[in-house]
């Protein structure tokens, strides 16, 4: 049943509490789901994939990255749009976002290092496997921060 | 310290109306939001939401805009900066006044 929305004005303590309940209700739902984060999380393991593809033709090496990300980006859209943020990102929302890319960077060098060290296959799959956890786990809690962090509404 | 009466006075009865707070609450931490994700994010008919949202458009805290997507026409609505700095005194008021 709608409500009224005539000039309900409440008290203080009251304002303040339906306030708590409409930030909870924004962290809910500025969250993106979970689809979108295992999408994100494949398409940045590719990443990580990258050096099995040495021993292919050059022009092979060149597209088949973008090719895997298009394919698993489409896969992903097939059902439902790709989300799009509306949240306007700033000065220290920043910094979660800087850490998980230069550990994005640090893991796939560290895993491209090692396998050119010493040829196993398995590295590179295991720093892919890392990547996506790190992204499927990391992602959402990032953007539940960022959504606590852009209202004013804090207790 | 602020006193009750200082806190009382920098309330805006404009945002005051607890659906009104709500919208800003809404808005604040996005660029903008459809028309149709806060009416139903508030339980509330189009015209009752319209109703409060011209409250806020006249004072200036909201704009709204029309824009076609994928064949069909909505409404956006953004709280302005001024809307923000209203929204946020106003907490801060209403803070003042339960400490």
């Amino acid at each position: 049943m709608f409500s009224t929305m005539e000039s309900d004005s409440l008290g203080p303590a009251e304002s303040l509490k339906a306030l708590e309940q409409t930030r909870e209700q924004n962290v809910q739902r500025l969250r993106k789901p979970l689809r979108y984060w295992i999408m994100l999380a494949c398409c940045v393991a590719v990443f990580a994939l990258i050096p099995l593809t040495r021993e292919w033709p050059g022009w092979l090496q060149l597209i088949a990255p973008p090719a895997l990300i298009l394919v698993i980006a489409l896969i992903f859209a097939w059902r439902q749009p790709l989300a799009g943020y509306r949240m306007q990102l700033r000065g220290r929302m920043l910094l979660p976002l800087l850490a998980i890319v230069v550990t994005i960077g640090a893991v796939s060098g560290f895993s491209n290092a090692l396998y050119v060290e010493h040829g196993h296959w398995w590295i590179p799959a295991l720093g892919a496997l890392l990547l996506f956890a790190l992204v499927v786990i990391a992602g959402p809690s990032m953007e539940r921060w960022w959504a606590k962090e852009k209202s004013s509404i804090d207790f | 310290m602020t006193s009750d009466s200082e806190a009382a006075a920098q309330l805006n009865p404009v945002i005051h109306p607890i659906q009104r707070l709500r919208i800003c609450a809404l808005l604040e931490p996005v660029t903008e939001e459809e028309f149709a994700v806060l009416r139903d994010l508030l339980d509330v008919s189009d015209s009752a939401l319209s109703k409060q949202l011209s409250a806020l458009t006249t004072a200036g805290f909201v704009t709204q805009r029309r824009a076609a997507s994928m064949g069909r026409s909505r409404v956006w609505v953004q709280l302005t900066p001024s809307g923000i700095r209203a929204f946020r005194s106003h907490i801060r008021a209403l803070r003042d006044l339960t400490a």
